[in-house]
C-alpha cells in the first residue's frame, strides 16, 4: 500500500524535452520542450489535437525512442543515460504498455501473451498461475486458450492490461486504451485502471480523445503542437 | 521461446512447408550425391582388403584388367627373395552369357593358375565361396567354372548347371560371393581355357598376383620387384581396343582413375624416378630403348587405397559444387520466407521490444524460427535421401551400391540446421533494428 507521503513524491520527471524527426532535409519538430512531474500513485490523462505529439511524448516515457534533447527520469533514474539492456530491463518489469490496437501476438493464446514479457528470462511458467488469476480478474477466466482474433476488442485490451499488470509496473502507460471501443465497453476497461491505480498505487497514465473518463482529482497534461498548454 | 516459435511457424503453414520441402530437396539431394562417394569408398575398401598380396603388373595400366605381361617372367618373379606364390592371371571380356548381350554391368572371364592359386595363404574366391566347391588341381584345362551368387542369380543357374560363355560351354562347379561390386562380376576358370576363350597368347599373361613368403615385408618386396625388371623393354600401357568405348562403368571408372594415378603429384612408386612418372604416355613409344623405368607397377591394396582416396576426393569437389547449388537456393528460400515473416511481423516485434525483449533476444526468436525449418527441412531430407539410397540398391542390387553412412546422415542434418540458422540471421536482424515505436505507429 502507499503511504500519503509517498503520493506527492515525483515518480516521473520530464524537462526540456524535444523530438524532431528528419526526413529528406526537412525537420519536424513534434515535441517543442516539454516539462512535467506525475506524482507517484497519480492517474493522469494526455488530451489534445490529433497530431500534438501525444503518442509521441508517451514512448518516449516508455524508453520506446530516444529523444532529440532534454531529460526524463523515471523512479530517480535518467532514462538518457541507461543502457540498451537496462532499458529493456525497465520495459520488461516496470513500464506496462496497452496502445490502441494490436496489443497482442496473433500466433499465441491469451494466457501465453500474458506471459510474453517472460518468454525470454524463462520466468513464463512460473508465472502461469499469476497469469490466469490476473485473466479471471479482467473477466476473461474463461478465454485463456482463445487466440486474439477469437477476441472482441474489449477483450483483447483487457489481456494487454493483464499484461502489464503482471509485470507489477510502476507505471501503465496507455496510449488511448478505448480508442477503438464503444462507451460501454470502454467504461469495463477504464474500471480495471482504476481499480489498479487504487488498491496497487500504479501510476496511470492514458492518452484519450474522450474527456468523459477524467476524474476531477486527475492530473490533466494539455496538448497543442508539442508543447503543453497549461501546467 | 520453441513453443513461441513454433506456433509462429504453423500460423504460415503453407510458407513454412514450401521453404522445408526446399530444404529437404536440396539436402535429400546432398545425401544421394555424397552417398555415391560413400559406395565407391566401400566397394573399394571392400575390394582391396580382401586382397592383401600385391600385384604385378604393366606400366601405366590404370587396374590389372588392362595390363599384359610376358608369362615367362612367372619364373624370375619367383626368383626373387620374398617372394612366396606367383599366380598368373588372364582377362577377357565376356560379351555373351547364356546367348544375351552383355553390357550393364559388365562380366569378365579370370583365367587363374589353379595349381598356384591353391598354394595362396588367403585366396579371394576360396574364402568367400558359398555354394559348391573351389577349383582342384583336376581342373585345369576343363570347361569348369566358378560365378559370383550375383551371376548365378541373374542367369538363374546354381552349381551344376551349364552356361555359355562367348559361345563356350561352362559347367558352375562354385559359387563365391566377396560383396564386392568389382569382383563379383568375374567368371573363374582355368587359365589356359581362359586363354582359348579369350584368345590370349599363350606367351602373355594379365598380371601376375604375388602372396610373400613373409620374409620380407610387402614395401621392401614391392621394390625389388620392380627392381628386378629395371630396364626392361616393354611398351607402356595403351588402350587395348577391346576395351576402348564399351561405355560402361567400369571402364570409365578405370579411365579416370588412371587419370589420377598419373597425375605427378600422388604418384609414389618405390624406385624414384618421379620426373618420367608424370609422363608416362608421351614417353613409352620413345624410352623404350635406354630406359631405367621398370616396365611393371607393382601394386598393393594400401597403394591402391591411396589413389582411390585420391580420385574420390577428386569427385567430392565436384559433388560439393553441385549440392552448393541445390543448397543456395535452398537458403535464399529461407532468407525470403523469413525477411517476408519480419515486413508482416513489424507490429509483433514493437510488442515484444515494449515488453522488455532486447535485440538479441529478437534475433534468438528469429534465428530459432529458421533453424527449425533447418531441422525438419533436415530431417526430411535425410530421410528421403537415405531412404532413396536403400531404395536404389534395392531395385538394382548388382549395381554400384549407394552408401550414406551415419556420419553423412548426421552431418547433413547438421548442415542444414546451419543453413536455417544462418538463412535466418540476415532476416533476424533486421526484425531487431526496427525501431519499436516506429513498429508500433505502423501498426
Ligand atoms: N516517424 C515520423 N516521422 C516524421 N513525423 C512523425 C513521425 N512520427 C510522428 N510524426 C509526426 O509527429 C506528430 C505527432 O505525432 P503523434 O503520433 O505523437 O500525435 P498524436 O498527438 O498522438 O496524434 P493522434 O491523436 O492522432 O494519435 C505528427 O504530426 C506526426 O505526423
Ligand atoms: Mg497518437
Amino acid at each position: 500500500m502507499v503511504k500519503s507521503d509517498e503520493v506527492n513524491n515525483p515518480l516521473i520527471e520530464v524537462k526540456d524535452l524535444t523530438k524532431s524527426y528528419r526526413r529528406a532535409n526537412f525537420e519536424t519538430l513534434v515535441l517543442r520542450g516539454i516539462s512535467c512531474e506525475v506524482s507517484e500513485g497519480s492517474f493522469a490523462f494526455v488530451v489534445g489535437p490529433s497530431g500534438s505529439g501525444k503518442s509521441t511524448l508517451l514512448y518516449l516515457l516508455g524508453g520506446l525512442d530516444n529523444p532529440t534533447s532534454g531529460n526524463i527520469s523515471i523512479a530517480g533514474q535518467q532514462l538518457t543515460e541507461m543502457s540498451a539492456s537496462e532499458l529493456d530491463t525497465l520495459r520488461r518489469t516496470k513500464i506496462g504498455f496497452i496502445f490502441q490496437s494490436f496489443n497482442l501476438l496473433r500466433t499465441m493464446n491469451c494466457i501465453d501473451n500474458v506471459l510474453a514479457p517472460f518468454i525470454p528470462t524463462g520466468q513464463a511458467a512460473a508465472k502461469r498461475e499469476e497469469a490466469e488469476a490476473l485473466l479471471a480478474r479482467v473477466g476473461l477466466g474463461d478465454r485463456m486458450h482463445h487466440r486474439p482474433s477469437e477476441l472482441s476488442g474489449g477483450e483483447q485490451q483487457r489481456v494487454a492490461i493483464a499484461r502489464a499488470i503482471l509485470k507489477k509496473p510502476k507505471v501503465i502507460l496507455a496510449d488511448e486504451p478505448t480508442g477503438e471501443l464503444d462507451t460501454e465497453t470502454g467504461r469495463r476497461v477504464f474500471e480495471i485502471l482504476r481499480d489498479l491505480n487504487k488498491t496497487e498505487g500504479t501510476t496511470i497514465i492514458t492518452v484519450t480523445h474522450d474527456e468523459r473518463y477524467i476524474n476531477s482529482n486527475d492530473k490533466v497534461l494539455r496538448m497543442q503542437d508539442g508543447q503543453f498548454l497549461t501546467k | 521461446m520453441i513453443r513461441f516459435a513454433l506456433g509462429n511457424l504453423f500460423s504460415r503453414p503453407l510458407r513454412t512447408v514450401l521453404s522445408v520441402l526446399g530444404l529437404a530437396v536440396a539436402i535429400s539431394g546432398m545425401v544421394g550425391l555424397f552417398s555415391i562417394a560413400g559406395g565407391i569408398d566401400k566397394v573399394v575398401s571392400n575390394t582391396f582388403e580382401q586382397i592383401p598380396g600385391l600385384l604385378v603388373q604393366q606400366q601405366g595400366a590404370p587396374i590389372p584388367l588392362f595390363s599384359t605381361l610376358p608369362a615367362n617372367w612367372r619364373t624370375e618373379l619367383e626368383a626373387i627373395p620374398g617372394v612366396g606364390v606367383v599366380d598368373p592371371e588372364v582377362f577377357c571380356r565376356v560379351n555373351q552369357l547364356d546367348g544375351k548381350i552383355i553390357i550393364n554391368p559388365p562380366r569378365f572371364a579370370i583365367g587363374m593358375d589353379v595349381n598356384a592359386r591353391l598354394e595362396l595363404k588367403r585366396s579371394l574366391y576360396r574364402e568367400n565361396l558359398v555354394d559348391g566347391r573351389f577349383f582342384l588341381p583336376a581342373d585345369v584345362e576343363t570347361n569348369h567354372c566358378l560365378v559370383s551368387r550375383e551371376i548365378s542369380t541373374s542367369i538363374s543357374k546354381g552349381v551344376g548347371d551349364e552356361i555359355d560363355v562367348n559361345g563356350t560351354h561352362f559347367e558352375i562347379v562354385g559359387i563365391y560371393e566377396t560383396g564386392s561390386m568389382m569382383l563379383d562380376v568375374n567368371i573363374l576358370m582355368d587359365i589356359s581355357t581362359c586363354r582359348r576363350l579369350g584368345r590370349i597368347d599363350i606367351n602373355t599373361v594379365g598380371c601376375f598376383y604375388v602372396e610373400t613368403d613373409d620374409s620380407v615385408d610387402s614395401k621392401t618386396l614391392q621394390k625389388s620387384i620392380e627392381d628386378h625388371f629395371r630396364g626392361r623393354d616393354l611398351q607402356s600401357w595403351q588402350p587395348r581396343p577391346q576395351f576402348s568405348g564399351t561405355g560402361n562403368a567400369i571402364a570409365n571408372f578405370a579411365r579416370r582413375l588412371d587419370k589420377t594415378i598419373k597425375a605427378p603429384s600422388i604418384n609414389s612408386q618405390p624406385g624414384g624416378n618421379q620426373a618420367d612418372e608424370g609422363r608416362s604416355d608421351e614417353v613409352s613409344s620413345t624410352v623404350s630403348a635406354q630406359s631405367d623405368r621398370s616396365p611393371i607397377e607393382v601394386r598393393s591394396a594400401d597403394d591402391w587405397g591411396k589413389r582411390i582416396a585420391e580420385f574420390s576426393q577428386d569427385l567430392n569437389i565436384f559433388l560439393t559444387l553441385m549440392t552448393a547449388i541445390g543448397v543456395s537456393i535452398a537458403t535464399l528460400s529461407i532468407v525470403n520466407t523469413m525477411l517476408m515473416s519480419v515486413t508482416e511481423r513489424t507490429t509483433e516485434f514493437g510488442i515484444l521490444r515494449a515488453n522488455g525483449w532486447s535485440q538479441s533476444e529478437i534475433i534468438r526468436l528469429m534465428t530459432l524460427e529458421s533453424s527449425l525449418i533447418g531441422l525438419s527441412g533436415g530431417l526430411i531430407g535425410v530421410s528421403v535421401g537415405w531412404f532413396a539410397t536403400v531404395l536404389i540398391n534395392w531395385v538394382w542390387p548388382g549395381r554400384l551400391q549407394l552408401h550414406a553412412g551415419f556420419t553423412l546422415l548426421l552431418f547433413s542434418l547438421v548442415f542444414s540446421i546451419a543453413l536455417g540458422l544462418v538463412g535466418g540471421l540476415y532476416p533476424a536482424w533486421r526484425a531487431s533494428r526496427l525501431s519499436p515505436m516506429e513498429s508500433i505507429r505502423r501498426g
